[in-house]
């Protein structure tokens, strides 16, 4: 091998010795570098013309309008860029209209009226509406600039306005129109006219006339209108600001007006900054503390939203959301719509900044079972059933009994409304548990919830907070244990009514009954006195009233005598029998003994 | 002769004009008779030497290793004759396994056997025997496989050998 190398390696040196480079060559390739190099040269000399060129033609169009109508060269770029802002501007907007564009611009709407009937396009009607903002002219003024053929840059740089302003203007509205497009309602309730909404401020036009956009629902904002954050005041201004550098939530009471339009009264703006961060910059501002009162208002939500309570008592709207624990007596673990106006609760709050947040709710009212066929009257009626159940406590004054069909009627003292009772109402009785209509007599105190369908309250639940005694064993009980309880016989001669009173009021009906002796005696009928015929039946007022003018009325009666010789009845048993004395159809004749 | 050319590959880094005309000298001459063998013109040669030398300068002052520069100008140079003989038998260029290539006027046996042989056994063949270079370093100028670039020599020899003992 080594042998055959040197062998091919000789014979092509051999071969090749004649093969050398002509002395020319060099020159060539002298020449073929030079020339790179002249050429090379000649790129650079150009391109640095090139360049040169376009520096001047930069510093020249800074101070020469080279562009005509549409300025230096800056101006240009200025105007390219404001457009191009515009245009986001325009695809944000969409369709929207003059008083939606007025919301996002923060201008008034006779202004972008005013643009909108021009010729210009939509971009361009962004830029003069913000130029004519900014500069604080009349939009006119450039809308007649702009048809004049001039460039956004020339007009810009005429009235003062830079970029930046232009920038910021169409960020600024920018956020906003896309706040209200995103943005989606919280909590809104209504009674009557009054209207309660709570949830993310989604706009605020802070110049006049100013409004308020939250959940959908856009406020005016007037001269009476409370603005309140952090516990101070805050003018509208201010809210878009810090809507600009964050979402904010807002309760507002307001008023819907007879065009359908709404008005503020009461605008609470809260801090949406999460807890972390809201603690970092108020460390001192979280406590926790518990109060106790009524509820006067609670505004409903569907389970996931906070829920606006008002109890009270105490100054600042509770914020309920899905961590509030809620608790009723006979209940256990409820919910927040177990939350109903009337009941009296206690609640544990955390206040965090100004928003008062409640951990826990105990309802101290005992829970009971919800009445279907209220709930469904209700339903049926559009009626919201937090609104219109409420409890009431009072004498009773009334009972008109009726045949066994029901209703019956109820009134109590302190109650303006008769109470309409039904078959569906419940009936309970201290000393009896489960009662029914019958029990219920006048002069017991009662504590009675009713359900409002339209004007008519109806007893969802009676419950009767008079022990149950029973008739019979009470009267020889009272006299047993009584002392002062004693018995008398008699007629009836007549019966008494206190004049320009309530003929049904305790102590204004009395009875005279002459004696065997002929002594006459007044006895008072009591709220507590217990009436029987002959039958042991229970007597009405009414049926009382009528033994005057029976021909046989003679009574029994336990009572009490007092010092001006009058007794107080404790228990009237009629002891003849007659037909006419026998009890009125409306009777209901329960005589179970009860009483 | 190494030493030498070190030194003006050094000189020629550092922008030295002249010593770029000295680099010319120390190496065309061997790279003209590679350039031949694979080429077979004078006029080709020329050419790809030109141009050679051309993309040399415009890389001059990156020429950091100066044991590399040999190498590296003759595989600056084989691509350029590449390119030309693609340009030349652009059919046949890609695979250059034509036996036959353009010539001027032969003489003599052996370079008649030459002309014989495919344009890149040649190559491989001169740069073997004529410039003794390694076959590491031909497969580094030629970017193929030694054992491609050893079947080249092998098939160069055996057509070389059969010219000149046969005659055929």
């Amino acid at each position: 091998m080594e042998h055959d190398d040197r062998e091919y390696t000789d014979i092509l040196n051999d071969e090749l010795k004649d093969i050398e480079p002509g002395d020319g060559l060099h020159g060539k390739v002298r020449d073929r570098i030079a020339g790179s190099v002249v050429r090379a040269r000649r790129r650079n000399t150009a391109l640095g013309v090139v360049a040169v060129a376009i520096v001047l033609t930069m510093v020249l169009s800074t101070v020469t309008p080279v562009f005509g109508r549409n300025g230096t060269l800056p101006q240009v770029i200025m105007a390219m860029a404001a457009e191009r802002q515009a245009q986001k501007m325009t695809k944000t907007l969409g369709t929207a209209t003059v008083q939606q564009t007025s919301a996002a611009l923060l201008v008034p709407e006779a202004t972008v009226q005013t643009v909108a009937d021009s010729t210009l396009s939509e971009t361009d009607s962004i830029l003069a509406l913000v130029i004519a903002d900014r500069a604080g002219r009349p939009v006119g003024e450039v809308v007649a600039l702009r048809s004049q053929g001039l460039g956004w840059g020339v007009i810009m740089a005429q009235l003062g306005i830079s970029g930046h302003d232009i920038s910021e203007a169409v960020g600024q509205a920018q956020a906003v129109a896309v706040a209200r497009t995103t943005d989606k309602p919280a909590v809104s309730n209504r009674d009557g006219n009054k209207v309660v909404v709570n949830g993310e401020i989604t706009a605020v036009f802070p110049v006049f006339p100013a409004t308020l956009t939250v959940a959908g629902k856009t406020f005016a904002i007037v001269a009476d209108t409370q603005l309140k954050y952090h516990g101070k005041a805050i003018t509208p201004p201010e809210i878009f600001t810090k809507l600009l550098a964050g979402k904010l939530y807002a309760t507002v009471q307001g008023t819907e007006l007879a065009d359908k339009s709404l008005r503020a009264n009461l605008i609470i703006v809260q801090d949406v900054a999460d807890s972390t961060q809201e603690d970092q910059e108020q460390p001192k501002a979280s406590n926790e503390q518990q109060i106790r009162g009524r509820v006067v208002l609670v505004v409903p939500t569907p389970p996931t939203l906070p829920t606006l309570l008002r109890v009270q008592g105490f100054d600042h709207d509770i914020v309920l959301n899905t961590a509030t624990k809620v608790e009723q007596v006979g209940a256990g673990k409820s919910t927040l719509a177990d939350i109903t106006v009337g009941q009296t609760v206690q609640v544990h709050v955390s206040l965090t900044g100004t928003t008062y947040t409640a951990t826990q709710v105990h309802i101290e009212d005992k829970y009971v079972k919800p009445d279907t066929a209220s709930d469904e009257d209700a339903d049926q009626q559009g009626t919201q059933p937090a609104s219109n159940e409420q409890q009431i406590r009072g004498r009773v004054v009334l009972v008109v009994p009726t045949p066994p069909t029901l209703p019956t009627l109820l009134r109590v003292q302190g109650f303006d409304h008769d109470i309409v009772l039904n078959t569906a109402t419940k009936v309970e009785q201290v000393g009896a548990g489960k009662s029914t209509l019958a029990d219920i007599t006048v002069g017991q105190t009662v504590q009675v919830h009713v359900s409002l369908t339209g004007t008519t309250y109806t007893a969802t639940q009676v419950h009767i907070e008079d022990k149950y005694v029973k008739p019979d064993e009470s009267a020889a009980e009272d006299q047993q244990t009584d002392p002062s309880v004693k018995t008398w016989q008699g007629t009836i001669a007549s019966t008494g009514v206190g004049a320009g009173v309530n003929p049904f009021s305790e102590q204004t009906i009395g009875l005279v009954v002459l004696a065997e002796s002929g002594q006459p005696t007044f006895y008072w009928v009591l709220p507590t006195s217990v009436l029987q015929d002959a039958s042991h039946h229970t007597l009405t007022l009414p049926a009382l009233q009528t033994l005057q003018s029976t021909a046989v009325r003679k009574v029994t009666i336990q009572g009490r005598l007092l010092a001006d010789g009058t007794v107080d009845i404790v228990k009237l048993t009629v002891t003849t029998v007659n037909t006419t004395t026998t009890p009125e159809p409306t009777n209901p004749g329960k005589g179970n003994g009860k009483h | 002769m190494d030493d030498e050319l070190r030194t003006v590959v050094t000189r020629v880094h550092s922008g030295e004009e002249a010593a770029f005309d000295e680099l010319y000298h120390l190496t065309v001459r061997q790279l003209y008779r590679t350039l031949y063998t694979y080429l077979m013109t004078r006029e080709d040669v020329e050419d790809v030497v030109q141009e050679a030398y051309l993309k040399l300068y415009q890389v001059r002052r990156k020429l950091d290793d100066t044991r590399s520069v040999p190498v590296y100008l003759r595989t600056i140079a084989i691509n350029c004759a590449r390119r030309k003989l693609r340009r030349s038998h652009p059919v046949t260029a890609p695979g250059e396994e034509d036996d036959a290539s353009d010539t001027e006027l032969v003489k003599g046996v052996v370079r008649e056997a030459l002309q014989q042989i495919s344009p890149a056994d040649r190559l491989v063949m001169g740069l073997f025997y004529g410039d003794q270079s390694s076959i590491q370093d031909i497969c580094r100028m030629t970017g193929e496989k030694e054992g491609t670039v050893k079947s080249r020599l092998s098939r160069a020899r055996e057509r070389l050998r059969e010219v000149i003992d046969h005659g055929t």
